[in-house]
């Protein structure tokens, strides 16, 4: 086992003087992991907790109009808040709030009718940065290669060695391997935590109130800013 | 037999290392490298060793140095290629493992001989100690050549004369050494050949007997080849103290 252990790290990790940095390393991958576990479950929990008290927050609308040919039409938006434009027409209008008449300016023609349906807020709400620290694990993994590589010409050259391996992999296994798993074992408790909030928001939410399509924009869990 | 045909290294746009090198190095022969600082020495070997990129053509028993046959080229370097972080031992499982060929006896040998502490981690030994562990590896590598550059750094007279013996008793016929250093004198005794460098040429390639013949003695021939000028020092110190004294 010791011996497996010893051949995915690089150079300032082999050798018996090395086994304590092999340890920090394995210990840094499950501080990472748990850090995003415990991060991503209170941002996602706490803003969830935080609508479900202010549930009236979010709303969809549909208009129904007259349209110029004189039929009757309707415009439907997912999700609507103070300052959203929508266009009826050619007009148009701004929702200034509340559910009154005068709640789009300029004020709707006549006959016109609004219908509020009050919604779940959108997934990308809650799992907005969510998974945050992923990129930051992706930065480390990227300073530890580096590190991993220049550990071969510092203080010694051992990279002279690892040259004239038969094997031209060995070198790139050892300053890949450990810094790739702290990757893709970040990355899996990602992807399990976001399908875990995914289930919950579908299942903690009322039929009713679900959005009509659940869409998650991943880029936006990694890193959004409004 | 290693060939090398038309070698040449430029370190930059500007920098020549070596220019147009052209050698051969026969199996079983003890070749001294030498030259003056920054002759191409180190150069020339980490060429070989396909560790520099380079123009012309190295050859080995006629095929291209590749990562099928390096294992028959071994390396040991003022410069240090071991693993700081694991000892004498450890490296022998290290090698054993990467180079089919290594001489495990060899290597308990002449870690005993030396007495070398085996469990220690390299970075927690003295200078001399690196300095013999990286030629004991070289030597212990299995390979046919053999490629040290400086080795005797921070070694003390007494391991160097150990060594020399101990090199000469244990070399198999066949395994090459190619030894660069400054120590001509030490080296002259046991040496077959002298290859001479100088501002990345070659200017010399002599058989140490073919010199011993002519009733010279090595270190004369290579001052005489780099028209090194004895009284050089004494004249320039006439020339401070003469200054002075007007």
């Amino acid at each position: 086992m010791k011996k497996t252990d010893d051949r995915l790290f690089a150079g300032y990790c082999m050798g018996n003087e090395g086994a304590g940095r092999r340890h920090m390393h394995y210990k840094l991958m499950v501080i990472l992991i748990v850090a995003i576990v415990i991060f991503s479950s209170l941002l996602f929990f706490v803003r969830f907790l935080e609508d479900s008290i202010n549930n009236d927050e979010w709303k969809g609308l549909t208009v129904y109009y007259t349209n110029e040919e004189g039929n009757r039409d309707y415009v439907y938006v997912s999700y609507i808040r103070a300052g959203d434009t929508i266009r009826i027409g050619d007009v148009m209008y701004e929702y200034r709030g509340g559910e009154g008449r005068d709640c789009m300016w300029p004020v709707l023609p006549k006959g016109s009718e609004t219908v509020f349906h009050y919604r779940q807020a959108d997934i990308n709400e809650f799992m907005a940065n969510v998974f945050i620290l992923f990129p930051v694990c992706f930065v480390i993994a990227l300073v530890e290669v580096i590190l991993n590589y220049r550990s071969f010409y510092r203080p010694a050259k051992s990279i002279y060695v690892m040259k004239r391996l038969s094997s031209g992999s060995e070198l790139h296994r050892r300053c890949l391997a450990i810094p790739l798993l702290t990757v893709f074992a970040t990355l899996a408790a990602c992807v399990l935590l976001g399908l875990l909030f995914l289930l919950y928001y579908h299942g903690n939410t009322k039929p009713e109130r679900l959005p009509d399509t659940i869409s998650l924009n991943v880029w936006r869990t990694l890193i959004w800013w409004r | 037999m290693v060939e090398i045909k038309n070698l040449g290294k430029c370190y930059g746009r500007t920098v020549k290392a070596l220019t147009d090198i052209n050698l051969s190095i026969g199996q079983g022969e003890i070749i001294g490298l030498f030259g003056e600082n920054g002759a191409g020495k180190t150069t020339l070997m980490k060429c070989i060793l396909g560790l520099l990129g380079h123009s012309g053509e190295i050859l080995l028993d006629g095929e291209p140095i590749t990562r099928k046959n390096i294992a028959r080229l071994s390396f040991g370097t003022c410069e240090f290629s071991f693993f700081p972080e694991m000892s004498a031992n450890e490296h022998a499982e290290f090698y054993a493992e990467h180079f089919p060929k290594f001489r495990k006896e060899r290597f308990r040998g002449l870690t005993e001989f030396f007495e070398y502490p085996v469990y220690r981690a390299i970075k927690n030994l003295s200078t001399g100690q690196k300095s013999q562990i990286e030629v004991i590896l070289a030597l212990c590598q299995g390979a046919d050549y053999i490629f040290l550059d400086e080795p005797f750094v921070g070694h003390d007279i007494f391991n160097r004369e150990d060594f020399y013996k101990v090199l000469l008793g244990i070399l198999e016929p066949t395994e090459t050494i190619v030894l660069s250093t400054h120590l001509i004198e030490e080296v002259e005794g046991f040496i077959d050949r002298a290859v001479m460098l100088r501002k990345g040429t070659i200017i010399g390639d002599v058989r140490v007997v073919d010199i011993e013949e002519s009733g010279d003695k090595l270190v004369d021939y290579v001052k005489k080849l780099y028209g090194y000028q004895a009284d050089r020092v004494s004249r320039s110190l006439e020339m401070i103290t003469g200054a002075k004294k007007n």
